[in-house]
């Protein structure tokens, strides 16, 4: 048995409740279905930005993005009980690293994307090295720090375009293909997402995810039984960076103009918001948060700017209250409680078509 | 040797501010073990009523008076309504919950008064003071009288009173408080209103230096977490020591130093937030804990 399994299978829950997260064992027993979901899934996203207009095109990349930028955070906090209010500051390092080499390097776009999730993986690592040091509380409030300082580093520096914000060239999709540029930058935010998300649940359902999760549900006892906490942190701090980096890069992308301000501690807290409110230590959560980042704002904006805020932050207080699993864990207890409903009703049918016949 | 006097009654003016704010902070983590980062928000809202109230006529003095108490009893009712309910959840909980009331009052804040920076009108006089040949702005000399003032107030209020014995009883054991007798409840809503009056000062007393807008409060409460953890964060003096030495920190970098200015001042909490949790995380007055498996 190596060190991994040791720590895995010798911590206990601390308060003994069935855990909100299930990292580790995933429903495998409906693989049918889910490869049908799945298809389906696939089928409508890719038809789907052929039946929308250009604006709702490029709505539903952003969800996308917000999406992968919650995944990120998702993978510190729901699986490690880190929270980052700062993860709005590597939005910032994939978004102007991409910006930059794109606008002032001339870099194609592609190269660019890649070389801003790196960047913010890179930083991430960086800091998760010097992170694990601080636990818990203490860290939330550097993070804090991080993310209020962002907005001003980045007006000084001439390179980010200083107060004005940055231009990021637009881009073109191939003529050849015959798309809109909205929905050529929605096939290339599809793409990456979906590979990062399978990425994150090879990630979490893997030997690391698992160790992960015994440290995040008592570090002290990792550590006790042999854990390297620091090395393992730093590694999901790392990955966690690259997601929302990722996202920040594909941010620059679909756009195309980087404002300073955009990259404050309002997007810090708003993506902490949106991984409790879908689901903290979910895949699905994070989804689900993207969706909720991208299309409350634009409903509620109808009304008053402001009541964004206002309606993410009471959603937020009624979910930690009374739904501490998020969406995610509430789909799940409803489709637990339906699937034996359906089941049965299922087998009533059968029996009375039997009886019948 | 102007300049740098000058800078540094300004410094601690400033600081003085961020220590008032941390003290706040402390006041709560001293009693939940939580730091509360909607502080500054709640500092925030009181401002703009008070603001308000002096648009309506009120002197400016008295409407900040009012907005203590209200900032008082709202602080109490939403420790009531919505912190005692995750009291026994785990501190990601907890934290998150004062994240979530950062939205919300920070939403309705930019939806109740928009986002245009309004002018608050300073309490006291404009014009500098004279000492020697050592000019010094009023409104320094003001803040800093105030915060005197103020700090000696919550200092006699938990060393010289019953009420104060109780509420200190309350922060270092709360178990201990109820099996003695206190009524735990009703004395952390007052911890809690206690702090939210403390903000409502700082955020009338900033007011003047920044701007009134939905923003204000973000950078002020960077300065005053670096005070917290540079004093320790459950050290009521430290705190206001390590905001006075964050300010004066600030003003002299700002000045002196080159390429950090006016704009990049903001920097400067958080080198000493970092160098501090890297190297003595208990700060400098903090008691270090330790945690048995």
């Amino acid at each position: 048995m190596n060190t991994a399994d040791a720590i895995a299978r010798s911590i206990e829950k601390p308060d003994g409740s069935d855990d909100v997260v299930h990292a580790t064992a995933g429903p495998r027993g409906r693989p049918i279905i889910l490869l049908v979901a799945g298809i389906l899934l696939a089928t409508a996203s890719l038809v789907l930005p052929h039946a929308l207009a250009g604006y709702q095109v490029f709505q539903l990349s952003m969800a996308i993005i917000w999406a992968l930028a919650a995944l990120g955070l998702n993978l510190l906090t729901g699986y490690t009980g880190v929270v980052s209010v700062g993860h709005s500051a590597f939005f910032a390092v994939g978004a102007y690293t991409t910006g930059v080499l794109m606008a002032v390097g001339g870099w194609h776009y592609l190269p660019a994307l890649v070389a801003g999730g790196a960047a913010s993986g890179v930083c991430g690592a960086l800091v998760g090295g010097a992170a694990w040091r601080v636990r818990g509380l203490y860290f939330a409030l550097v993070t804090f720090a991080v993310a209020a300082v962002v907005p001003p580093v980045a007006k000084r520096i001439d390179v980010t375009g200083g107060p004005q914000g940055l231009l990021v060239p637009r881009v073109r999709s191939p003529a050849v293909l015959g798309v809109s540029d909205e929905v050529w930058i929605y096939y290339i935010v599809l793409v990456v997402a979906t590979v990062l998300f399978v990425g994150a649940r090879n990630l979490v359902r893997g030997q690391t995810g698992r160790v992960i999760v015994a440290v995040r549900d008592n570090e002290i006892s990792a550590a006790a039984v042999g854990g390297s906490i620091g090395r393992l942190k730093t590694i999901m701090f790392g990955y966690s960076a690259l997601f929302t980096g990722f996202a920040g890069s594909l941010y620059a992308l679909a756009v195309g103009f980087l404002a300073p301000d955009a990259f404050g501690i309002l997007l810090g807290i708003s993506l902490v918001a949106a991984i409790v409110v879908g689901g903290l230590g979910t895949l699905g959560g994070a989804l689900i948060g993207g969706f909720v980042l991208q299309y409350l704002p634009f409903y509620a904006g109808e009304i008053h700017r402001a009541l964004t805020g206002l309606l993410f932050g009471a959603a937020l207080i009624v979910i930690i209250m009374f739904f501490p699993s998020g969406i995610m864990g509430g789909l799940r207890g409803v489709f637990a409680r339906l699937s034996p409903l359906v089941l049965s009703g299922w087998r009533y049918i059968e029996g009375s078509v039997r009886a019948k016949s | 040797m102007d300049v740098f006097l000058q800078q540094t009654v300004d410094g601690l003016a400033v600081g003085a501010l961020y220590g008032l704010l941390g003290l706040a902070l402390v006041l709560i983590f001293r009693s939940t073990g939580l730091i509360n980062f909607a502080q500054g928000e709640f500092a925030l809202l009181s401002t703009y009523l008070a603001f308000s109230l002096t648009v309506a006529g009120i002197p400016l003095w008295a409407a900040g008076l009012t907005t203590m108490a209200i900032g008082f009893m709202g602080a109490a009712i939403i420790q009531l309504v919505v912190i005692r309910r995750v009291d026994d959840a785990p501190h990601l909980a907890q934290l998150i919950t004062t994240l979530a009331l950062f939205l919300v009052i920070n939403g309705f804040v930019a939806w109740a008064w928009g986002f245009r920076p309004r002018v608050v009108p300073s309490l006291f006089p404009t014009g500098v003071i004279r000492i020697g040949d050592l000019r010094f702005v009023a409104h320094s000399i003001g803040t800093l009288l105030v915060l005197l003032l103020v700090m000696f107030t919550v200092y006699a209020i938990f060393k010289w009173t019953r009420f104060g014995l109780v509420l200190r009883a309350v922060s270092s054991d709360r178990d201990a408080s109820r099996l003695v007798g206190i009524r735990v409840g009703p004395m952390l809503m007052v911890g809690w209103g206690l702090a939210a009056s403390l903000g409502t000062v700082v955020g009338l007393l900033i007011a003047p230096r920044l701007l009134l807008d939905p923003t204000m409060m973000f950078g002020v409460l960077v300065y005053s977490i670096a005070a917290v953890a540079l004093g320790g964060f459950d050290s009521p003096g430290g705190a206001v020591l390590g905001g006075l030495i964050i300010g004066v920190a600030e003003n002299l970098g700002g000045t002196y130093v080159g390429w950090i200015g006016a704009d990049l001042k903001i920097t400067v909490p958080l080198a000493i937030l970092v160098g501090v949790l890297l190297v003595r995380p208990a700060g400098l007055f903090g008691t270090i804990r330790q945690v048995r498996v």
